[in-house]
């Protein structure tokens, strides 16, 4: 039943429209909120609580306590009380079993008490072991708020806005507007961010933008407001930002304190000034203003049975008790009142959450019993009752005694008992406390429950509050959903100018780093067989690919690499293995001198950006006359290997690309159909190759005229699967995948490039050391026995005990055999040494092969 | 010397010889095809930058730039990250033009398309 139209009713009277709660209609005002309408329709149960599943009505009809979620239109643990109803919405009970009235888990409030203290999961259902998953879902299913569709797709838009502003006020309370005002007169741009509580949302026309309903949901480093607004999440920058949150009504701690009917006073009076609704018919009021507040029911005729002033009188005992779960009377120092509400208030707390993220210092100022922000930050300012200057000074006290269950959080439905408990186990640190006991951790963020758990614990334990200090306030703040903070589902890959070309020749594409390549075209086998027999050509713009130039890009790279530069002539290419100061590799690649001081340097697809920030890094180190630009998504490259690759080459450039001409480590520059490249005679995958560098733009052109030029050739392309078939035939390592973060040049057989004889290169010392010590591991290829291919990071056995690892296994059709390379005991780095490697539990024979399994001698590329 | 300098493989140095004629793509032509009007690719039209390497787009209307970045957008010419990505951003009034490394033409295109559509 409604009351007449109130002064500041939030209904339009002329659209009335239905919704559907647990499957039945239920008629709503436009301007009525999902509770309200629930309200007026007889509903006062609108949830269960979190581990004793008692029954739960309304309480501060704004946003902060957890009695009013319910699932709303599919989204979960929605606060019924700041939802506005909408036609057709369907509105359903959440963590029950049962229904609201009739909860079949409520037992749990009857019987369960005893057993189910606080920290109860941290001491119990530890035995069997093996019963724990039955346990698990036992209390998955019986504790809790909401359930997710674990099946459900995005139903929901969320977007990102990011906004500047000069003054971004949060609060729409009366000094918010003020300070809105005040700062627009003198010229300033200014967004208000209005939860919809306040008054701002209806202010016809303001000097200032008013976003509401939003809530900001934290102050973050560098002064960063999220601001949640809808399906936006504005993320704001402010010269200023003035927080103008108020305070948050405060409950009491007494046994029975969270049966239906037990409301806020500000809860009753938005009841009845906002959605013109009857809070109660018979109340009782425990109170600091208690008049002032037994007046507004009168008016909306409740009938006041009994007023105490909180803080007068000074109760010692409050007891209420219920029916149904539904508070029935209120006995005070044993005077016993009938009654179907009980209007509370502890005083009102500041709101500082927000100015504390900020940086503002909390502090308790025993005068007024209340915790307030000091020492605000540079550019942040408080505004109306958030800085604790003003209103009533109410000190309740920290709990009434009585008997039954005394709630300081009813989100986590932590007793007074449990308080006491944790405190008794020794839990005595405030934010261990909260750790344990869970308080403050609901979705209420303590806002109810923080000022009157400090209270509690300074009671039991003496000590004072000023001492016992407050807890971190982290964001959020205001509730957001998860939704809105993941915004929208965008991955950032980068694909090579080629890539189109490959989805259109039916490539299965792979990440590497954060790239996007081509695994194969279909057929890896068939792919290897076009590289051996006629040609193949792969996609390696991913290469990193950097340019050194400078008078001093010889030393440069003689001190970044232990390899020797200075002899490299202009216009070859010299392989190259770069490593940390601890000897470990870090990358691999080739170096080209394109002159006496300019040098092209390739690396691996993923080790891009960390080679050149060590370059960077070391250059500014060591003060060298050196530029280092990074041209790895300016240039796309295209490795063209097999053996008729040179008459393809022929085909498309004017270059002499015979084997006396254009040898085996030779750098070319040409133009290769019409487009210039830079051509670098190398071979990754053992045969006859030319690695084509070029502007990326022609990507798709160059790739294009290669197939088709050389389509006669048997040219196909061949994706990272081939290859690294290729390169294991080979026994051509990969940085990250044969190698990990301990792998140094001489266990992985690359002594040769190390030049201990020049003066010094990063990792030089430890390279001593490690030569002085001896390897203590060896990578090596293996073939199996019997064709089995081991999985890579498979063991290596040797008498029984574990003694190295796979890194990489392939089956080779040119070779009929499956092979890879391991790390291995040192003694077993000798040709023909037998190894066990495990597969599928059991141990499978295999032999170390130290030579390339292909072409051993290199004829085959050189050619 | 035998100079294999690196300014050889400038693009503007392909040359239509042989019977071959070079095409340059834009890396955003396919994802932009079919793009309302507010959203241009301009990546032909970047001038001469160092590595020859960016992509770059024109988008009109600040609130879908204030959707892509948190860059001042009062602040302009400035570098930063939009769309996740690092990029530049140059302002005519309310026209945007962004320039960013060209392997991310794809995914750049797909946020400001699907960022438009947020708005639309």
């Amino acid at each position: 039943m409604r009351l007449p139209p109130q002064q500041g009713e939030r209904l339009n009277r002329d659209r009335q429209f239905p919704f559907l709660f647990d499957g039945k209609p239920v008629h709503a005002f436009d301007g009525d909120t999902v509770a309200s309408a629930l309200f007026a329709s007889g509903r006062r149960v609108f949830s269960r609580s979190f581990k004793y599943h008692r029954p739960r009505g309304l309480l501060c009809c704004s946003g902060h306590c957890p009695n009013c979620l319910l699932q709303i239109d599919g989204v979960p643990s929605v606060r019924a009380c700041m939802e506005p109803a909408r036609e057709g919405a369907v509105v359903k009970a959440q963590n029950v079993l049962g229904s609201l009235d009739r909860d079949l888990m409520s037992v749990v409030d009857k019987v369960g008490g005893p057993f189910l203290p606080v920290g109860f999961y941290y001491r119990t259902m530890m035995r069997p072991r093996r019963a724990w998953p039955i346990y698990e879902r036992f209390l998955r299913s019986a504790a809790g708020l909401g359930r997710i569709d674990k099946h459900g797709r995005r139903t929901h838009r969320f977007d990102t806005e990011h906004r500047r502003a000069e003054v971004l006020v949060i609060g729409g309370g009366a000094s918010g507007i003020a300070a809105a005002q005040e700062a627009a007169d003198a010229g300033r741009q200014v967004v208000l961010v209005d939860d919809g509580l306040g008054e701002a949302a209806h202010i016809a026309s303001a000097p200032f933008e008013v976003l509401s309903p939003a809530r900001a949901i934290g102050i973050y480093e560098g002064g960063l407001v999220a601001v949640a607004a809808g399906s936006v999440l504005y993320r704001f920058r402010a010269e200023r930002i003035v927080v103008a949150t108020g305070t948050i009504e405060q409950p009491l701690l007494f046994p029975g304190n969270d049966l239906v009917g037990v409301m806020l006073s500000g809860g009753a009076r938005r009841l009845i000034e906002q959605w013109s609704l009857r809070p109660g018919e018979r109340a009782v009021v425990l109170a600091t203003g208690g008049e002032t507040i037994a007046d507004d029911l009168r008016r909306a005729g409740t009938d006041v049975a009994r007023v105490f002033e909180i803080g007068d009188q000074a109760p010692e005992e409050i007891v209420a008790r219920g029916r149904k779960g539904r508070v029935s009377s209120v006995a005070i120092d044993g005077e016993k009142v009938e009654c179907d509400l009980l209007v509370m208030s502890g005083g009102r707390q500041p709101a500082y959450s927000l100015l504390s993220q900020a940086g503002a210092k909390i502090e308790y100022d025993a005068g007024r019993g209340i915790f307030v922000p000091r020492g605000l930050p540079a550019g942040v300012e408080a505004a109306g009752s958030v800085t604790g200057e003003r209103g009533q000074v109410v000190q309740p006290a920290p709990a009434y005694s009585g008997k039954g269950k005394c709630f300081v959080c009813i989100c986590e439905d932590v007793t007074r008992k449990d308080v006491k408990r944790a405190l008794a186990e020794g839990f005595d640190s405030i934010e261990l406390a909260k750790r344990y006991t869970a308080v403050t951790m609901g979705p209420c963020q303590g806002r109810l429950c923080h000022l009157p758990s400090i209270r509690l614990f300074a009671g039991e334990t003496g000590m004072g509050l000023g001492a016992l200090g407050t807890t971190t306030a982290r964001p959020p703040w205001a509730p957001v959903s998860l939704g809105l903070l993941a915004g929208r589902g965008h991955e950032p890959a980068r694909r090579t100018s080629i890539h189109h070309r490959h989805e259109e020749l039916g490539a299965r594409m792979m990440w590497t780093g954060d790239w996007r390549r081509v695994h194969s075209y279909g057929d890896p086998a068939a792919e290897v067989r076009a590289v051996h027999e006629a040609v193949g050509v792969i996609d390696v713009s991913t290469l990193g690919k950097l340019l050194v130039s400078g008078p001093d890009a010889v030393p440069f790279l003689e001190r970044l690499y232990p390899n020797r530069f200075a002899d490299l002539r202009v216009g070859r290419v010299r392989y190259g293995v770069l490593g940390t100061d601890a000897g470990r590799i870090m990358d691999d690649g080739t170096i080209g001198r394109l002159a006496e001081e300019e040098f092209y340097v390739t690396t691996t697809s993923t080790g891009a950006g960390v080679v050149l920030e060590w370059f960077r890094w070391w250059n500014a180190v060591w003060g060298f006359d050196v530029e280092v630009v990074n041209l790895t998504g300016a240039l796309a490259a295209v490795n063209v290997a097999g053996p008729h690759a040179r008459e393809l080459l022929g085909r498309l450039t004017t270059l002499d690309c015979s084997v006396e001409a254009f040898t085996y480590l030779d750098a070319k520059r040409a133009h290769v159909a019409g487009v210039p490249c830079l051509l670098l005679r190398i071979g990754f995958v053992g045969e006859l190759g030319y690695e084509l560098h070029f502007p990326s733009s022609y990507g798709e052109y160059l790739w294009d005229t290669l197939l088709d030029r050389g389509a006669d050739l048997g040219t196909r392309p061949f994706g990272l699967e081939a290859q690294r078939i290729l390169r294991l035939e080979k026994q051509h390592l990969i940085v990250g995948q044969d190698t990990d973060s301990e792998s140094n040049t001489l266990d992985a057989n690359m002594a040769w490039l190390v030049k201990f004889d020049k003066d010094d290169f990063v990792g030089k010392w430890a390279l001593e050391h490690m030569q002085e010590r001896g390897a203590r591991e060896r990578l090596v290829g293996f073939e199996m026995d019997d064709g089995v291919v081991p999985l890579e990071g498979g063991q290596v056995v040797v008498d029984g005990r574990p003694a190295g690892r796979v890194t990489s296994a392939r089956w080779s059709e040119l070779l009929g055999k499956a092979i890879g390379l391991a790390w291995v005991p040192p003694d077993l780095a000798e040709e023909g040494s037998r190894l066990e490697i495990r597969v599928d539990g059991g141990l499978e024979q295999a032999s170390v092969r130290l030579r390339a399994f292909h072409d051993p001698e290199g004829a085959r590329q050189r050619s | 010397m035998s100079g294999l300098e690196f300014e050889f493989l400038d693009p503007s140095s392909a040359r239509a010889e042989n019977g071959f004629e070079p095409v340059q793509r834009s890396p955003l032509e396919r994802a932009l095809r079919d793009a309302p009007p507010g959203v241009r690719d301009i990546s032909l039209q970047v001038p001469d930058d160092l590595d020859k390497g960016l992509a770059g787009l024109q988008v009109t209307g600040e609130r879908l730039l204030r959707r892509l970045t948190d860059l001042n957008l009062d602040a302009l010419p400035a570098t930063g990250t939009v769309a996740h990505v690092r990029a530049t951003v140059l302002r005519d009034g309310d026209e945007f033009r962004i320039f960013f490394p060209q392997e991310y033409a794809d995914h750049v295109a797909e946020v400001v398309l699907d960022a438009a559509a947020g708005l639309a």
